[in-house]
């Protein structure tokens, strides 16, 4: 009995580990063509006519894009979220590695999703893969390391960590193989960084909210984990943009870790102290997750008036918003994040395309990325990341 | 006099636990006048809950001596199959008995994993802790489930008269807890196999099945502290449980469960969990930097923890004089 059971619990650790490890094999990719076409896309600012292999080696990343990369450069890629295209095909038989931080979070899950159709629409061929142990940067070193073994043509990477991942980003770059970073960059030798400018998105979010708001008030700033650069630039935007609107006092600024249970309790614990219910008059959560538990929280205290605006566009906050409980939300669009991400690889590993600035941010302001109840229907049934 | 009190304080097994909370409440309300409102209590006593009930049958676990890190995620597996019955329209009795269900089948996992396999509990529970958690990313396939439906989210947010429900789930749970622990056989047996598991070992296949029974009963704590937090959330993903992680078990050695086992008791887990809630609801009330958070809250539990070995160390010296 005692042994029938141990040989049961073996066979199940068997099925889970082999279930665990069952993402696509990536298959040896073949050598990237290198005939540089003449064909001068706009994009194209500082095409070289040199075969591709450039050294990314001493790119060093930058915290914010320049007002050009925001406003002018010229993309590759037509539309936002699930509707994106590109004229871009792939001209040899690339495989790129889309790799993220977990394969939980729905952002995550969102930049598999615009991977998958970059595959189709470019015709490549996409590995997705994520640590098993959440956000270990062990895991994501050790992922790169295999990639690169396997001859993968490049890579589009959402690291844990910007510094801790360099041991990996470096040995691609050895290797002449191509990195983009969205979301956290790597601290140095990207190709470029795109997804979201931080400190932009809480301009945009916290304009919209002060303007709407009557011109003053209360407001709570629900941070992202202490330290995280992510967190502390797009509160800066947000902290910079209060600055300019006089009429408005910061009641607090707290850290709940991009967490909806921790976003319901500090915004429970914050209604406690004496004045904070009279003056409330916006709540700005560096996530969606945290704006959503602040909302619960509000519900809970019977408070109504209250203008709540978060980040990133997700599919219940698209529900909250359809319900009047959500203001704002800034749609920070994983999917095309990594859909323009691999169609910039694809030019460059098809004729030495570079882009023309290391951080061109997408989707930024001239994407229209706010989603309130005036485009929420359009946003959920025709352009949503999440669909 | 003082020495009689003393003495008595060493004795008592709660005693260091209490006089913290004392002294945490007392602090707290000279802190910041905001605290010692009704309002603010309720709001702590309802935070405290969902953290209490989570933990509450870790305290049967490291009474044998063992450890269960899978409650967490356990508690997320549980709300996303609760939220996705909802989803489906199964009623909601039905729902909450399939929650404790997986539960005690989790329970069942571990207890077999660490009372026949004889698997170390740390590790044997953290790797049902990631699959646990795999398990919930393919339920949910990385979505979010919000907004549930409204006559199921009151479990987490609502109140029978002053008292919110969660806080009145945790106060039955307490006793029943206190009721299996101290008043039946399997307490005492939870209780010999912690301080002495030779001797418990009388009869290997009873000190199986109790091992077991202590795993179940956590399971089933986790499964109903995982209906209560997607409740007060209004919503489910996998990841939920993680702001709990190792807190979960903070609470329990901050309330004098000894993590050699045999030592302890649940009335200590419901002071850990308040003493840790409290903190939180203090610091975001005064509104203390968010670099130093992190390491205020460290430095409570260490001092609570080191406290609790201070005395008993005193008390054993006590005892063999």
């Amino acid at each position: 009995m005692k042994k029938a059971l141990s040989i049961l619990l073996v066979l199940l650790m068997a099925f889970s580990a082999v279930a665990c490890t069952a993402t696509a094999p990536a298959e040896p990719a073949a050598e990237a063509t290198t005939a540089p076409e003449a064909a001068a896309a706009e994009a194209a600012v500082e095409a070289t006519e040199a075969p591709v292999k450039v050294d990314f080696s001493q790119n060093q990343n930058v915290a914010r894009a320049s007002d050009a990369a925001k406003t002018t450069i010229e993309l590759p890629v037509v539309g936002i979220g699930s509707t994106i295209t590109t004229d871009v095909k792939a001209a040899g038989d690339y495989t790129i590695c889309v790799m993220t931080k977990n394969s939980t979070n729905p952002y995550m899950n969102g930049m598999w999703k615009g991977a998958e159709k970059a595959a189709a629409d470019l015709g490549i061929k996409v590995v997705t893969l994520a640590p098993a142990q959440q956000d270990s940067i062990e895991e994501q070193i050790a992922i790169m390391e295999a990639q690169i073994q396997q001859g993968v043509s490049a890579f589009v990477i959402h690291p844990s960590d910007s510094k801790g991942i360099m041991p990996a980003v470096d040995a691609a770059n050895e290797a002449g193989i191509p990195v983009i970073s969205i979301g956290t960059a790597s601290a140095s030798g990207s190709m470029m960084r795109t997804g979201v400018d931080y400190y932009e998105t809480g301009v945009v979010v916290a304009k919209y909210l002060f303007d709407m708001a009557g011109g003053e008030g209360g407001v709570i700033i629900l941070e992202g984990p202490p330290g995280a650069q992510n967190a502390e630039e797009r509160k800066a935007g947000v902290t910079d943009t209060l600055a300019q609107y006089p009429g408005y006092t910061l009641i607090d600024s707290q850290p709940a870790n991009f967490n909806r249970a921790q976003g319901m309790q500090v915004m429970e614990n914050l209604l406690q102290r004496e004045g904070v219910k009279d003056q409330l008059k916006i709540v700005i959560a560096a996530n969606d997750e945290m704006a959503l538990g602040a909302i619960q929280a509000l519900k809970a205290a019977g408070i109504t008036d209250v203008l709540v605006g978060g980040f990133d566009g997700s599919a219940d906050a698209s529900q909250a918003i359809k319900a009047g409980d959500l203001t704002v939300t800034y749609n920070t669009d994983p999917f095309g994040s990594t859909y323009y991400a691999i169609t910039m690889l694809v030019q460059y590993l098809d004729s030495g395309i570079l882009p023309a600035e290391y951080f061109i941010p997408f989707p930024s302001e001239r994407h229209k990325p706010l989603i309130d109840s005036s485009n929420i229907d359009d946003y959920i049934s025709n352009f949503a990341w999440f669909n | 006099m003082m020495k009689k009190i003393g003495t008595y304080l060493l004795q008592s097994k709660y005693a260091i636990s209490v006089s913290v909370l004392v002294f945490v409440v007392i602090g707290s309300s000279l802190i910041t006048s905001s605290f010692l409102t009704a309002d603010n209590l309720i709001t702590v006593l309802r935070q405290t809950s969902v953290l209490f009930i989570l933990s509450s049958g870790l305290t049967a676990v490291v009474l044998t001596g063992g450890i269960d890190l899978s409650i967490n995620n356990s508690a997320a597996l549980v709300g996303c199959i609760v939220a996705q019955l909802l989803l489906l329209g199964v009623s909601i009795p039905v729902v909450i008995l399939a929650g404790i269900l997986v539960g005690v089948v989790i329970g069942i996992f571990n207890g077999l994993l660490v009372g026949i396999l004889k698997l170390p509990p740390f590790v044997a529970t953290y790797g049902t802790n990631m699959v646990v958690l795999g398990i919930s990313t393919i339920v949910m396939q990385g979505k979010v489930i919000y907004d549930l439906p409204r006559n199921f989210t009151p479990i987490g947010v609502g109140y029978v008269g002053i008292l919110p429900i969660p806080v009145i789930i945790a106060i039955v749970l307490t006793g029943v807890l206190y009721f299996v622990l101290q008043k039946t056989t399997l307490g005492r047996n939870i209780y010999m196999l912690g301080s002495n598991a030779y001797a418990a070992k009388y009869s290997a296949a009873k000190s199986v099945r109790d091992t077991i029974t202590a795993y179940v009963i956590c399971g089933i704590t986790a499964a109903i502290g995982g209906i209560v937090l997607t409740a007060r959330l209004n919503a489910a993903d996998a990841n939920m449980g993680n702001s709990y992680g190792l807190q979960i078990v903070a609470a329990v050695v901050m309330g004098g469960t000894s993590l050699l086992g045999g030592e302890g008791g649940i009335f200590g887990t419901v002071i850990g969990a308040l003493v840790l809630t409290i903190i939180l609801n203090v610091i975001n009330v005064i509104g203390v930097s968010s670099y130093l958070q992190s390491m205020a809250v460290g430095i409570v539990i260490i001092l609570m923890v080191w406290l609790d070995v201070f005395t008993r160390s005193k008390r054993e010296k006590l005892s063999r004089a």
